[in-house]
């Protein structure tokens, strides 16, 4: 049985494993980090493999949690007819639901413009 | 020239930039902590590839906020004194963090882009000075780089807040073209469009640029793979429309096999520019000639770890050759091909002259007979036996015919 | 004339067809001028057996290597080819191809009463380094027995002393005015070509005691004059060879034509097929000609001389270079 658990890129998150000697050989890995108390933070896509290299010896895979910017559901990257050239490691896209809409562009700007108006009060 | 869409269309706000999100985000979060008092960094570091909007925030960031950016660039760098020649007078009382431009109070924002470009070791006066400014956090300042770690500069990384910028998403760049496309009022095929975002891999500035040759009727095929090998004169083209080291470093890395071809093609439209002043032509040149020590050195004496200076080098001797008018105009070296071709037609009938008749009569070297031989008898020469060099002396450059 | 001259064109195997060749001495009495070297010479030649090896120094043109043929002559009268061995340290691949040819071409030869030595004339001895040199004097000892040598050069300076001081050393200078120009009637006359003074005055000046240039210049000018030769013809040749090209480079330099005074450079280049160094060598010359060879010139061809070793192209360093002089040739007015 293997286990799928989401992470998010720049996100700390725990790894539900005894990692033993592996614990050092992950954190070698270009990309990756250890932050005391929070956890792993993994950059980007190619660490992400190399992570995954380990962890599926033990059951374990890691995907990496890309959410629609637009209407925060998954954006099930899989599906995506550009999976072969995405890096799949930035931290945000935009779903195909959202993306089949005609006005994608507008409400993509509006949603940016919500999230930058809060940050700016 | 017509302008070009990746300026057209240049976000002036934060919003209209695509992508990165929640980058941006805590960047215009920082900005605004700061204008608050809340000063945890002295200064906050973007990283990234090129062509995904760094630089754009930033001024797009400064434009809204109502901040007067002072840039600093690569030369800057060299020395303290550049530095505090530029930005120092603007830190050394807490009263002048502000500057009068148009009638309006702005406040200063410090930008360093690409600080990726600089070396570190030869330039730290400059970095010290850089982070003496930020230590007393007075005004904010901004940095960009264009790899994800410039562990170089690891002072700068050990107190600056880093921001990273990644490459944009397919579908990203895919709502950047739409806006565009719309605005142009273009109809463009879904199929090339779906080329356009394939090829760009992320860089939303290739991408525009892409989708403005597409327009224009270029066939994107032909470029559908821009970071790979191009064909010389694409890779020319491109090179020499690029206004930023970047853009030439990344041209350059990812067609490494004709670096030393891009050099000599450079040379050659220095010398032939009509627009470039003499002046900047012997400090061009002079940079040349310095660069040809190390592909000689390089190649004589198999010194290969040479090349990471010319690596380092010629991206930036590019950039300055532009910014004094370099323009490819689509030919091959002039010289190069001259020499090519006079080398083997003329001087193998050079040499056959000499041999067959004259060596061993003529009583003087080689060398002396090219030099003072030559030039009198070629009037004698029968013209189907020596097409090449009395050709040449037909011409009028060199030998006496009658 | 341009009978003659089309019967050259047909077919260039007479050496005759040019002046140089045809009218260089045969004998001592006909060599212009050199008046000490000629006397020295006639001592030496009076005891054959005893002659040292010989050092010929001086400007080119000026009669070195006619009078080291001439002493071939007298040494061996007609068969004289077939006891000297004529090499160029120009041409020759380093001093082992040199030592090679030395070696086969004394090796099994046992002197007589009638051929006390073979000859070896080595000219241009001044392009060896003194690496070579070194070398060079050590054959010339292994050899000592069986063979002399005649050695040339321009620059008595550049040959390494302990060579000077196994030779016996004779100077050269450049052919006085009188005695070229009366050398050059003496052509003419025997040529039948109508060559006014003031032709032969201006290929004087212009080849500035350089024997080889006179007598080159003067059949060019016959040539392209078609038999009535003028002083504009001259200037217009002199624009077409070295190192008239050179002080064209250089005048353009001086007009601030950049782009021209490069293609024109490239062009000599191309044809002559000369190196950057030699090219550097030239232009030296020619800016000490022109009094325009100052600190700063200067510097700037040391530099670009010593770079063109190092670097891979030699247009763009000697382009680099035109730059450079140019700007130093704007900076003076
Ligand atoms: N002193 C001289 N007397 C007569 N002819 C000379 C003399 N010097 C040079 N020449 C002419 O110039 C040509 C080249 O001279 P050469 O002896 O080869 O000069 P270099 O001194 O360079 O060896 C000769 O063939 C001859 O025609
Ligand atoms: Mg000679
Ligand atoms: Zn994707
Ligand atoms: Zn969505």
């Amino acid at each position: 049985m293997v286990q799928y658990m989401k992470i998010r890129y720049g996100v700390p998150f725990q790894i539900p494993r005894r990692l033993g000697d592996r614990f050092k050989e992950i954190v070698g890995i270009k990309g990756v980090r250890y932050v005391r108390q929070q956890g792993f933070v993994v950059s980007d896509k190619s660490a992400l493999d190399a992570m995954n290299r380990i962890l599926i010896k033990m059951g374990l895979i890691l995907v990496p949690d890309i959410r629609c910017f637009i209407c925060g559901m998954d954006v099930e990257c899989d599906e995506c007819s550009y999976k072969d050239v995405c890096k799949r490691d930035a931290g945000s896209c935009i779903c195909s639901t959202c993306m089949s809409r005609e006005d994608v562009v507008k409400r993509y700007y509006d949603t940016q413009r919500t999230m930058l108006d809060q940050a700016l009060h | 020239m017509k302008m070009l869409w990746t300026e057209k269309y240049r976000p002036r706000v934060l919003n209209e930039i695509v992508g990165n999100e929640e980058a941006k985000r805590e960047l215009l979060k920082w900005i605004v902590d700061w204008q608050r008092g809340i000063r945890d960094n002295p200064g906050v570091l973007l990283t990234g590839p090129p062509g995904i909007g760094k630089t754009t925030a930033v001024y797009a960031l400064a434009n809204e906020l109502s901040f007067h950016v002072v840039e600093l660039n690569a030369s800057d760098y060299r020395t303290a004194q550049s530095i505090y020649a530029k930005v120092g007078h603007l830190t050394q009382s807490n009263t002048l963090d502000s500057f009068t431009s148009g009638g309006v109070r702005r406040n200063i924002l410090i930008f360093f882009d690409e600080i990726d470009g600089i070396d570190p070791k030869a330039d730290t006066g400059g970095l010290k000075a850089v982070l003496d400014i930020a230590s007393k956090k007075e005004v904010p300042i901004i940095a960009a780089a264009n790899v994800p770690d410039p562990s170089s500069h690891k002072e700068l990384l050990k107190s600056f807040k880093v921001i990273e910028f990644k490459p944009l998403t397919p579908r990203q760049i895919s709502i950047l073209l739409r806006r565009i496309i719309a605005s142009e009022g273009l109809s463009i095929s879904d199929e090339i469009i779906d080329k356009i975002i394939r090829s760009s891999r992320g860089d939303a500035r290739l991408a525009v640029n892409l989708l403005q040759e597409a327009a224009a009727g270029v066939d994107i095929e032909f470029v559908s793979t821009p970071m790979e090998n191009l064909p010389f004169d694409i890779l020319m083209k491109r090179l020499s429309s690029s206004l930023s080291i970047t853009e030439i470093r990344n041209l350059l890395n990812s067609n490494s096999s004709q670096i030393e071809d891009v050099f000599y093609a450079y040379f050659d439209m220095i010398l032939r520019s009509g627009s470039i002043s003499l002046e900047e032509k012997i400090r061009l040149l002079g940079e040349w000639s310095k660069l040809d020590i190390l592909f000689g050195r390089m190649n004589k004496k198999r010194y290969f770890s040479l090349f990471r200076y010319i690596n380092m080098l010629l991206p930036w001797l590019i950039y300055s050759a532009n910014r004094a008018g370099a323009i490819y105009d689509g030919r091959i070296p002039q010289y190069r091909l001259r020499l090519f071709i006079l080398n083997r037609g003329a001087r193998e009938e050079l040499n056959n002259l000499y041999n067959t008749y004259l060596k061993g009569r003529l009583h003087c070297s080689y060398r002396k007979f090219v030099l003072e031989v030559f030039p009198y008898v070629c009037g004698y020469l029968k013209e189907d036996e020596y097409p090449s060099l009395t050709k040449l002396c037909k011409k009028g450059g060199y030998g006496v015919t009658w | 004339m341009l009978i003659y001259g089309v019967f050259i064109k047909m077919s260039f195997s007479r050496i005759d067809t040019l002046w140089v060749e045809k009218y260089r001495p045969k004998t001592l009495e006909e060599v212009v001028d050199q008046e000490e070297v000629v006397a020295s010479l006639k001592n030496i030649m009076n005891n054959i057996q005893e002659m040292p090896h010989l050092l010929f120094a001086g400007p080119p043109g000026t009669g070195k290597t006619t009078l080291a043929l001439v002493i071939a002559r007298m040494l061996y009268g007609d068969k004289w080819r077939e006891y000297t061995l004529e090499l160029n340290a120009s041409d020759e691949r380093g001093i082992n191809v040199i030592r090679e040819k030395v070696k086969v071409f004394s090796q099994y030869f046992t002197p007589t009463k009638e051929v006390p030595f073979k000859l070896v004339i080595l000219d241009e001895a001044d392009m060896m380094t003194s690496e070579a040199q070194t070398a060079l004097r050590r054959i010339m000892e292994i050899y000592s027995r069986t063979t002399r040598f005649i050695l040339i050069c321009n620059y008595l300076t550049r040959i390494i002393s302990p060579i000077q001081s196994r030779c016996a050393t004779f100077k050269f200078k450049r052919i006085p005015r009188e005695l070229a120009i009366k050398y050059l009637k003496s052509i003419c006359e025997n040529e039948k070509v109508d060559c006014a003074d003031d032709v032969l005055e201006r290929i004087y000046e212009v080849s500035a005691g350089d024997l080889r240039r006179a007598i080159n210049l003067l059949q060019s000018v016959v040539n392209v004059s078609g038999g009535k030769p003028k002083v504009r013809d001259v200037d217009e040749i002199v624009g077409k060879v070295t190192p008239g090209v050179i002080a064209g480079i250089i005048e353009r330099l001086r007009l601030g034509e950049f782009k021209e005074a490069v293609d024109k450079l490239f062009e000599f280049k191309a044809v002559s097929g000369v190196d950057g160094q030699e090219v550097i060598k030239l232009i030296l010359n020619e800016l000490m000609m022109k009094n325009l060879l100052n600190p700063k010139t200067a510097e700037i061809l040391a530099k670009y001389d010593f770079r063109m070793t190092e670097g891979a192209y030699e247009e763009v360093q000697l382009t680099a270079m035109l730059a450079e002089l140019a700007g130093a040739f704007k900076g003076t007015g």
